[in-house]
């Protein structure tokens, strides 16, 4: 079963987790910036062990803080570690329409994850009514069946 | 892991559409919560 762990979180990420309940936590970053990170029950693609990640913030960061990806990074690793079979998707936020750049932002952050070759991250772009929309999906390499659970992903997505 | 099945194209239509209010909801009920904290500071 997947859940999260802050007291487990924090013995890796840079900024220090609250739990706010069994798939969430919460932080502020060094400019007072509150996030809230956490996993919500998939009832759309697969039956089981997949979460769609979101990643709330109380403000607008201005630029980059890369530690904030250094304990995004702590959570998802900690989401694996309770249950390796766990499949965690993503949709990049569109309301202001900036999900280009957070889709090109989490990818360059993906690959420079140290551990990044435990894992597979699948890039989804389609274009639907004219917005632009960007779907993730990470899993561990040593996942049974990974190139049918991508594919069920892609077919999700696709009209066909 | 087993995907769900969808018959038709138009199922999976309002599956992601649902989907994507489901994100949405999410993310307004957790920027209302965060507001609401704030505010009590």
């Amino acid at each position: 079963m997947t859940f999260l762990s802050a007291s487990d979180i924090n013995k890796t990420s840079y900024y220090k987790v609250t739990q706010e309940d069994e798939l969430s936590v919460t932080f502020y970053t060094n400019l007072g910036i509150k996030y809230n990170v956490g996993l919500t029950k998939d009832p759309f693609i697969f039956q089981d062990n997949s979460y769609f990640l979101h990643t709330v913030s109380n403000k607008h960061p201005a630029g980059h803080d890369v530690n904030v990806y250094n304990t995004i990074i702590a959570i998802l690793e900690n989401a694996f570690q309770n249950s390796k079979e766990t499949l965690i998707l993503y949709i990049c936020d569109s309301s202001d329409s900036k999900q280009t750049a957070r889709s090109r932002l989490f990818e360059r952050w993906f690959h420079k994850y140290p551990n990044n070759k435990e894992y597979h991250l699948e890039v989804y772009h389609s274009l639907d009514n004219g917005v632009d929309y960007y779907y993730g999906l990470i899993i561990r390499k040593d996942t049974p069946n990974l190139d049918d659970i991508i594919n069920s992903f892609k077919d999700f997505l696709t009209d066909y | 892991m087993t995907a769900i099945i969808y018959n038709t194209i138009e199922e999976k239509r309002e599956a992601r559409k649902q989907m994507h209010e489901l994100m949405e909801a999410k993310r307004k009920e957790i920027l209302e919560k965060m507001n609401a904290s704030d505010g009590q500071k």
